[in-house]
C-alpha cells in the first residue's frame, strides 16, 4: 500500500455530519469587513461615517440575517437526543436586556438528535426575554433531558405546567401543578429527571418543593427545610440539600442526612442501587465573588446515602492537565459517573473576529480507580446560551 | 447571480472536499468543522479577490493550510481541549483498521510536516505546488516529505512500513 491509498483510505471515511454554517461565514465575513472599513476610515471620515452607519441601521443594513437550522420538532417519531442548545440566535446579548429577542423562533430551545437532526422547540420555554437586568442571572426556564436521550422535561408556558415528553411516541405528561411565567422569571427553577423519565423533581423559589411521577400524577412532597437535588429510577431515592449545606437521602419517607452541615459536595446522579451517590472533593474554594474553585476538584468518593459510610475515595488518573470539573452527571456504566468540563475556544481568544465556539466536554470517572475517559464535545457557535447534556 | 450567492453556491459544494484535507490535517472531524469554518470566513472577507484567481480550489486549499498552520502556534494546552474531540463515530464502510492506523500515525508527524504530507499525497500537487501553497522552497519541501515520511515510518506498523523512499522527492 503506497502513501497516495493510505491518504485515500483515510481521506473516504464517512464523515459525521457536519457543523460548519455557510450563513455564519457569511455574517462574520460582513462583521469582519465592517470593522476594517470602520478603523481604515475612523479617523478622516468619522462624521461621515456615524451618519452612514444611522442609514444603514434604519434600513436594517447592519442585521446580520441568521437562519434558524432546524424545524419544529414533529409530534412523535424522533429519535434519542444527543443535546440541546439554545444561542440567542448566534447574535450578542447583553445580560437583562433580552427584549429585542422577543417572539423570535431563533431563541427557542434546539435538539440535536443522535442522528444529527435538530428541532426547534416551540413547546418549550426557552430565555426569558423579559428579564430584568437586576436579575439577569435568571436566563432561561430549564430543560432536561434522561440519559438515553429518550425523554425530556421543560416548562410549557402554554400550559403553565412543567412537561415530560416521551420523543418516539409524541405522549406529553403535564405536572399537576401550575406554575406562572412571572413565578419561573423572579426565581431560578432547577429541573431533575429520574434516569427513566418518569419521575421530575422540582426545585425553585415560588415552586412546589416534590417530585412527581408524571405518568400517575402521583406527587411526593419534600419534608420541610429539603429541596430535591437528584431523583433515582422509579422515584425510590432521592438526594436532598437543606439550607445548612447538608446532604441526605430521601427513601421510605424520612431523610437520612449523610453528610456534615456546611459540607455540601457536588453530587451526580444516583447509582441504579438507589442509594450509592458520587460526588467530587478534594478541590480549593476560591474567591467568593468569582465563579468556581481555586484549585479544581481531584477525587471522587461514593457514600452510601442510607448509612453515610463511605464506599471508594480515589484521585483522578489520566485527567488532561487542565481539567476542571463544572457539574456531574449520570452513571454511564456500573463504576463510572459522568462530568462536564467547560469548553474553552482559545482559538478566539487569540481571534475575536470569529464567533466563539461555546460549550461542554464530558467525561466519565470511575469511581474504582479514578480513571478519567474522555465521552464527547458539545458546542455550539455564539456569543452565549447553554447547552444541556442528557443525564446532566 | 450575486457576490453573495456566488459564494454561497462555491462554499456549499466545495464543503465535502474542505472538510476532508481539514480532516486528514488534523485527524479529528470537530476540529476540522472549525478549521473549515474559519477559513471560509476568510475567503467570504476575501472573495472579491479569491473569485478572481487562477486557480480559486488553489486559492482555498492555501487559506484552509494557513489556518491550520496558524493555529498550531497557539499554545498547545489551548488545542488540547479543541483536538480532542469526542470519540468519532466508528467509519462506515472501508478499513477501518487501517484508518485508525493512519490518523494515529499522522498525529504523531509535526504540523508543517503533516501539511506538506497531504497537499502532496491527498492533494496530489507537486513539489513546486506544494512549496507555493507553503510559501516555502522546493528543498524544504523535500526535506519536510522525507522527515513526515519517515515519522510514518516509524508510527505505522510492519504492514506499511515499505512506504517508498521514492516518493519523499
Amino acid at each position: 500500500m503506497d502513501t497516495r491509498h493510505l491518504f485515500d483510505t483515510l481521506a473516504g471515511q464517512e464523515p459525521p455530519l457536519t457543523t460548519v454554517d455557510v450563513g455564519r461565514a457569511v455574517a462574520d465575513g460582513r462583521a469582519t469587513r465592517r470593522r476594517r472599513r470602520t478603523a481604515l476610515t475612523a479617523g478622516a471620515l468619522s462624521v461621515l461615517l456615524i451618519a452612514w452607519l444611522g442609514v444603514a441601521q434604519a434600513r436594517g443594513g447592519g442585521d446580520v440575517a441568521v437562519s434558524v437550522r432546524g424545524d419544529a420538532l414533529p409530534a412523535s417519531g424522533v429519535g434519542p437526543l444527543r443535546h440541546a442548545y439554545y444561542d440567542w440566535c448566534g447574535k450578542k446579548w447583553t445580560p437583562g436586556k433580552g427584549g429585542p429577542f422577543a417572539d423570535k423562533e431563533c431563541v427557542q430551545w434546539r435538539v440535536v438528535t443522535r442522528t444529527g437532526q435538530t428541532f426547534r422547540m416551540p413547546e418549550a420555554l426557552s430565555v426569558y426575554t423579559d428579564q430584568t437586568e437586576a436579575n439577569y442571572m435568571n436566563t432561561a426556564a430549564p430543560l432536561v433531558i434522561t440519559p438515553d436521550g429518550r425523554r425530556v422535561a421543560y416548562y410549557s408556558e402554554k400550559d403553565q405546567r412543567f412537561a415530560v415528553r416521551d420523543l418516539a411516541g409524541g405522549q406529553i405528561w403535564l405536572t399537576p401543578q401550575k406554575v406562572d411565567r412571572k413565578t419561573m422569571v423572579k426565581g431560578g427553577v432547577m429541573l431533575k429527571l429520574s434516569p427513566d423519565g418518569r419521575h421530575l423533581g422540582l426545585n425553585g423559589v415560588g415552586l412546589p418543593n416534590a417530585v412527581v411521577d408524571v405518568e400517575t400524577g402521583r406527587v411526593t412532597e419534600m419534608p420541610e427545610g429539603w429541596q430535591v437535588l437528584e431523583v433515582g429510577d422509579g422515584g425510590g431515592g432521592v438526594v436532598v440539600g437543606d439550607q445548612r449545606l447538608r446532604l441526605g437521602l430521601l427513601s421510605g419517607g424520612e431523610v437520612h442526612p449523610f453528610s456534615a452541615v456546611n459540607t455540601r459536595f457536588d453530587v451526580g446522579g444516583l447509582a441504579p442501587d438507589g442509594r450509592t451517590v458520587a460526588y467530587l472533593t478534594g478541590g480549593e474554594d476560591g474567591d467568593p465573588g468569582k465563579l468556581g474553585k481555586s484549585r479544581p476538584d481531584d477525587t471522587i468518593v461514593t457514600i452510601d446515602g442510607m448509612t453515610g459510610k463511605i464506599m471508594t475515595k480515589v484521585t483522578f488518573r489520566g485527567a488532561p492537565k487542565d481539567f476542571r470539573p463544572w457539574s456531574m452527571g449520570s452513571w454511564v456504566s456500573p463504576t463510572e459517573v459522568a462530568v462536564s468540563d467547560v469548553l474553552h475556544d482559545r482559538a478566539w481568544m487569540k481571534d475575536r473576529s470569529i464567533t466563539p465556539t461555546m460549550g461542554e466536554v464530558t467525561y466519565a470517572i470511575d469511581v474504582n480507580t479514578g480513571r478519567v475517559r474522555k465521552l464527547a464535545v458539545y458546542s455550539f457557535r455564539g456569543w452565549s446560551g447553554d447547552v444541556v447534556m442528557p443525564g446532566f | 447571480m450575486s457576490l453573495d450567492e456566488e459564494y454561497t453556491a462555491y462554499v456549499t459544494g466545495r464543503l465535502s472536499w474542505l472538510r476532508r484535507i481539514a480532516y486528514l490535517l488534523c485527524q479529528d472531524w470537530h476540529r476540522a468543522d472549525d478549521l473549515v469554518q474559519t477559513a471560509i470566513t476568510r475567503l467570504y472577507v476575501k472573495w472579491r479577490k479569491a473569485r478572481v484567481a487562477d486557480d480559486l480550489d488553489a486559492y482555498v486549499r492555501v487559506v484552509l493550510i494557513r489556518v491550520f498552520l496558524a493555529e498550531q502556534r497557539t499554545a498547545w494546552f489551548s488545542r488540547v481541549r479543541l483536538m480532542s474531540a469526542p470519540p468519532d463515530p466508528p467509519p462506515h464502510g472501508g478499513d477501518r483498521d487501517t484508518a485508525v492506523d493512519l490518523s494515529r500515525a499522522l498525529s504523531a508527524v509535526p504540523p508543517r510536516q503533516r501539511a506538506t504530507l497531504v497537499l502532496r499525497f491527498h492533494c496530489d500537487l507537486s513539489v513546486e505546488q506544494t512549496a507555493a501553497a507553503l510559501g516555502c522552497s522546493t528543498g524544504t519541501v523535500k526535506s519536510q516529505t522525507a522527515r513526515g515520511l519517515a515519522t510514518l515510518r516509524s508510527t505505522l506498523d510492519a504492514p506499511y512500513s515499505h512506504l517508498s523512499h521514492t516518493e519523499e522527492c
